[in-house]
């Protein structure tokens, strides 16, 4: 699944995926500035929010790219509902850097 | 001489404790994180060429941080502004004495772009870089400057309308190693041959929250009135109208003029001249508005505040 991080947006930000579903994410950086891609519960995302990794080594779930460039990671998503994806680099998340993955049973 | 027309804008209010105040600059602080307080900006434009003049003020404790502006074209000089200039805003606007400034450096950065003048002002490293959005983005991130997630969005904007950049960076340490202290101001002003001069005002915004405000000062004196079509809530004319003749060169702290003593400004202003040091309030301050950032484009190619 490829992601554009685009003027510190994601394009998509919003996916759906059925349960049990692995998805690989290739994050494609378009802007002249740092992203990241944290997906996971908010237990994740907390730690994120107030952590001062200036970025990821790419393991599943988390990935840091510089300018113009793209990385490679991959989720599990096992549970039905909600999980958010975002960049937790400073003012990134408060400026609108997140998205959400519905995962949903299968038909 | 010919009448020129004085406006002021006033546009969008305070925000929070300040590291650096920049007129018309994007700030960028040590952890992305954007400290402005209120800024003053004198845009002179008349027979082709623009002299933009504002003030980095040091009012923190920080260690180093950074200011963008974007430029209409490419300067031919950018130097150390009158002391008092911008505090005499609204007697009398005046363009200084030719001196040199740094020299210009041709070679083309790592980045892509292209450094045109790179200079030191006092406490700052003054760079003109020209490039795209992405290149001036890259080459700032290269260049120790941290940017905010929005700059991306902001440096296309103006990218696109010119690719001209100015970049200072401020030093605390050569700061105090210079005996600067929190309030100290250090002006400058570029001189900048164009046909298309414009003001670069949303910028201010850069890094802020949606209702955050800033709070920013812009004179233009121009020979003709500009129009002023920028900007959308906040941005507000405050005054708009002809400066009084006999406009010249007046006396600064730091620099000998040339011309008459006469004071020039708003009609309403008195017309003895001040002294050298004079803290006097003009009458003539613009109002202070308020508005909100707003993440619009922002004006056409043809208006001059942007």
């Amino acid at each position: 699944m490829r992601i554009d991080a685009e003027y510190s947006r994601f394009v998509p930000d919003s996916l759906r995926v059925e349960v049990g579903t692995e998805v690989r994410f290739v994050l494609m950086n378009g802007d002249p500035i740092n992203h990241e891609l944290i997906i996971g519960p908010e237990s994740v995302h907390r730690r994120h929010a107030t952590g001062t990794h200036k970025e990821h080594r790419p393991i599943p779930g988390e990935l840091s790219v510089g300018p113009d460039e793209q990385g490679v990671t991959s989720y599990v998503f096992d549970e039905p509902g909600t999980v958010e994806m975002a960049c937790h680099l400073p003012l990134h998340y408060e400026d609108g850097m997140r998205g959400e993955v519905e995962v949903v049973e299968p038909d | 001489m010919q009448r020129k027309t004085l406006a002021a804008l006033a546009a969008i209010p305070c925000a929070l404790a300040p590291q650096v105040a920049d007129a018309c600059g994007g700030l960028v602080g040590e952890n992305g994180t954007i400290q402005l307080v209120r800024t003053t900006t004198l845009a002179a434009y008349s027979n082709g060429v623009e002299r933009y003049v504002t003030a980095f003020q040091f009012t923190g404790e920080g260690e180093s941080v950074g200011s963008i502006v974007p430029l209409p074209d490419v300067p031919t000089k950018v130097e150390r502004g009158g002391d008092w200039t911008l505090q005499r805003l609204t007697q009398e606007v005046a363009p200084p004495e030719a001196s040199a400034s740094g020299e210009a450096d041709q070679t083309t950065a790592a980045s892509d772009v292209e450094i045109i003048l790179e200079t030191e002002i006092d406490a700052l490293d003054i760079t003109v870089l020209k490039g795209g959005g992405d290149e001036v983005g890259k080459w700032a991130i290269d260049n120790g400057f941290l940017l905010s997630p929005d700059a991306p969005e902001v440096l296309d904007f103006y990218a696109e309308r010119s690719p001209v950049f100015m970049a200072a960076k401020f030093d605390a340490e050569r700061a105090r190693e210079l005996g600067q202290g929190a309030g100290d101001s250090t002006p400058i002003m570029a001189t900048i041959p164009t046909d298309d001069p414009w003001v670069p005002v949303r910028i201010l915004g850069l890094g802020l929250e949606d209702d955050q405000r800033v709070e920013a000062d812009v004179f233009l004196l121009t020979d003709q009135r500009p129009e002023l079509l920028a900007g959308g809530p906040g941005l507000n004319v405050e005054r708009s109208e002809s400066a009084s003749k006999g406009c010249s060169p007046i006396s600064d702290r730091t620099r000998a003029w040339s011309g008459s003593a006469t004071t020039c400004g708003c009609p309403t202003c008195s017309s003895t001249p001040q002294p050298k040091n004079s803290t006097t309030t003009s009458p003539c301050r613009p109002i202070r508005a308020s508005s909100r950032r707003s993440r619009t484009p922002g004006c056409p190619k043809s208006q001059p505040c942007r």
